[in-house]
């Protein structure tokens, strides 16, 4: 016998395969429920986020070399910036985009800095969140990646290896770049290079004169300033000294830059576990000049 | 440049090291070190393919992952990760290691274009190794030797884990487009090493694969592992379309073989016949287009049925008591009309030899010792004593030809055994390594 039985004709759910989902970094053409976009794997989170709202988020990127505390510096920021009221305010737009503070905090707070991110972008880190500040008329969206330092040496080695990087330089209204001071001060010279390479890579990217880098603000941030006290004072004066070529490099490849110092640790020391490697630990944690880059960067993008 | 130069080239394995260090270029996870030899462009490949920190499916110092994929020069990567210390920069966590191998296509043929049979082969000669002090320059390798096209005791194995029906939906799924996961039921090494035994020799390269690295856009393998995490299986299912095999759980009813070549490979496992497979795919190891694969599909399908008849197999295809041949398939030589294996890493058999009928009785017997020793080997003391009781009578009556053979077979299978039982925490089982043992001084007691 048979049984007649309902079955539900959900064709609507075809409908939305039909309809791409365009990634808001690379502009690739992804499914509905795609979680990275197949091209350059951002999260495609940031894309849906969008969709929904008038104004566009702009992006500014947070770059530097491999270890040089990018994650420290940007879960630091959000972490400093999501506490304060009235004044500059960060708002996350998202669970993904806490995930960074969170993991970071937690990391500092057991008395450990993060471990490092990983070279796969698809295992990064974004951050999209509402800045909040009196001089802004509306609310600003901003995204900003946490990216491998290696990927980005990478990329800029070998352009065109890693599609989300370029993408999102190319999009990006401002940067952050980080550079090693501790390093700097003790004489070692790739920090320098990197930086370099960088802003050369900056310089190269953008064909139309009037969208080029030259006119875009960019931070540049010495990191690690907890063990060199002259160049929280004065990191100007301490980049010509320490970083001549890469002093130069900024003074001839950007119109809007400013050299800044920042520390997240008051001070560090050097672990001996059994059996391991000796491990970095912050022994307090005293943010220091962390949001300093980052209200210039606004101030430039306003 | 003379002939002999390009050919000793075209031999020559290049080496690269991709980890966390810091050297004179950069910092953090890059190509430490390469033999001079190196393409450009295959290194570039190398560092975008190579996982970094926290890439390993296991947590722990014992996690490892065996990976291939194509080079742009035309050559292979074989490489194997491991935890390698802790990371330099003294930000906790354990240094990702992994030693790549850019094997040219003829080295990669001569071992069958088996990467795993590869690897072993460099292993034991020591050029896979960790340095805690990666030297800046890496020597090129040479890697003599060849490997059978088959591992015989390993899909035994599998065949006994998984089942025919199991085998075949593998192999279906990985000769299909897409991207192939594999999650619990054996090691995710030993299923990925079988499927490729499963393989025409020519198909082999085209699987790219990794046994033990978490999922990643970033390196496009043909055929992953994944945890045994349900959340996970369908994350990875749902955003990537990789088709998610679930070997702990009953093959579903859309996996069924349905293709020429899974479904030979189903029937083959279904009737114990792995060395009528082994021994078609050694005479089959030509290129060939990928169309042809179901009028190869076809002709190891008349084999086995040939094979079938002729050891006297019912018409359910259920060979008979005596024409049937264990799954660990000691003895190809011996089933009436198989032409033997004429394996690459065996000495040429007498060809009088390959057409000699072997006495049902001996046959018996030889099916007997088989049962015996693997069992023995596996743990079971009944076995033990049974062997001890009649192995003194059959070395006497078996032929030193036949005794020879099979103690060859036992002790690559008690190797095999050795190699693939170590625990989630990294341990061997002691016991297991002294029964095999007492097992192999007995086999060759006097050989």
């Amino acid at each position: 016998m048979n049984k007649a039985v309902i079955v539900p004709l959900e064709s609507y759910r075809l409908a939305e395969y039909a309809v791409p989902i365009v990634c808001y970094i690379c502009q690739g053409e992804n499914l509905h429920d795609s979680e990275f976009c197949r091209y350059c794997f951002a999260p495609m989170a940031l894309a849906h986020q969008v969709n929904g709202q008038k104004v566009q988020p702009r992006m500014v990127a947070v770059v530097g070399a491999s270890g040089v505390g990018k994650t420290v510096y940007l879960g630091m920021l959000m972490d400093m910036l999501s506490r304060q009221a009235g004044r500059l305010q960060l708002l996350a737009r998202g669970a993904f985009s806490i995930t960074l503070q969170q993991s970071t905090l937690a990391s500092l707070a057991r008395g450990e800095f993060p471990e490092k991110t990983p070279n796969e972008p698809d295992r990064w880190n974004w951050v999209h969140c509402q800045i909040r500040w009196p001089r802004l008329r509306h609310p600003m969206e901003l995204i900003m990646p946490d990216m491998a330092g290696e990927a980005i040496l990478h990329e800029v080695d070998h352009p065109h290896s890693y599609r989300v990087i370029r993408a999102l330089l190319k999009k990006c209204e401002g940067a952050m770049v980080l550079i090693d001071g501790l390093k700097l001060r003790q004489g070692a010279i790739d920090q320098d290079y990197f930086t370099m390479k960088l802003i050369s890579y900056l310089g190269e990217l953008q064909e139309d004169p009037k969208e080029s880098w030259s006119n875009r603000p960019v931070a540049m941030v010495f990191t690690k300033a907890d063990q060199c006290d002259a160049w929280m004072a004065d990191p100007a004066s301490c980049a010509r000294n320490h970083a001549p070529r890469l002093w130069q490099q900024c003074r001839e490849r950007f119109r809007k830059y400013r050299f800044f110092a920042a520390r997240v640790a008051g001070y560090c020391a050097w672990r001996e576990m059994p059996g391991q490697r000796r491990v970095q630990v912050p022994l307090r944690i005293e943010p220091h000049g962390v949001v300093e880059p980052f209200e210039w960067l606004l101030e430039q993008l306003v | 440049m003379n002939s002999a130069d390009s050919g000793g080239r075209a031999e020559r394995i290049e080496q690269a090291v991709f980890t966390s260090a810091e050297t004179d270029r950069s910092a953090g996870y890059q190509v430490v070190a390469a033999s001079p030899g190196l393409n450009e462009h295959d290194a570039r490949q190398l560092a975008l393919w190579c996982p970094s920190h926290d890439a390993l499916l296991q947590p722990g110092p014992d996690a490892s992952s065996l990976n291939f994929h194509p080079l742009p020069s035309g050559s292979y990567c074989v490489s194997r990760t491991t935890p390698a210390g802790w990371e330099y920069s003294g930000r906790g966590g354990l240094r990702v290691y992994t030693q790549c191998l850019v094997v040219p296509r003829p080295v990669l043929a001569r071992f069958a274009n088996n990467p795993f049979a590869l690897v072993r082969a460099a292993l034991s000669k020591g050029v896979i190794r960790c340095y805690q002090k990666v030297p800046p320059r890496l020597e090129r390798i040479e890697l003599p030797g060849r490997a059978a096209v088959v591992d015989k005791p390993l899909l035994a194995q599998l065949a006994a884990q998984l089942g025919a029906d199991w085998l075949g939906a593998l192999v279906q799924a990985a000769l299909r487009p897409g991207r192939v996961a594999i999650a619990g039921g054996p090691p995710a090494e030993q299923v990925i090493a079988g499927l490729i035994n499963c393989l025409p020799v020519a198909c082999r390269t085209e699987l790219s694969f990794s046994t033990g690295l978490k999922y990643s856009s970033q390196r496009p393998f043909r055929v992953v592992a994944l945890p045994d995490d349900t959340e996970e299986h369908s994350r990875v299912n749902q955003q990537y379309e990789v088709r998610v095999l679930r070997l702990a759980e009953p093959p579903p009813a859309g996996c069924a073989p349905t293709d020429p070549w899974p479904l030979a490979i189903c029937r083959v496992f279904s009737s114990g016949r792995i060395s009528s497979l082994a021994a078609w795919l050694n005479s089959h190891q030509g290129p060939f287009a990928p169309e042809q694969l179901s009028t190869l599909a076809a002709q190891l399908s008349e084999e086995l049925q040939r094979t079938l008849k002729d050891a006297g197999a019912d018409d359910s295809g259920l060979p008979s008591r005596a024409g049937r041949q264990q799954a660990h398939a000691a003895h190809p030589r011996f089933q009436e009309g198989a032409v033997r294996a004429a394996t690459l890493d065996s000495a040429p058999p007498v060809p009088s030899s390959w057409l000699k009928r072997i006495d049902p009785k001996v046959l018996t017997k030889l099916e007997h010792l088989d049962d015996l020793v693997f069992a023995a080997i596996a743990g079971s003391p009944a076995a033990m004593e049974q062997f001890k009781a009649v192995w003194p009578q059959l070395r006497f009556e078996l032929d030193e030809e036949l005794l020879a053979e099979s103690r060859e077979q036992y002790l690559r299978y008690a190797l095999a055994i050795w190699e693939r039982c170590i625990s989630p925490d990294g341990t061997r089982n002691a016991s297991l390594a002294i029964q095999s043992l007492d097992m192999l001084c007995m086999l060759f007691e006097d050989a």
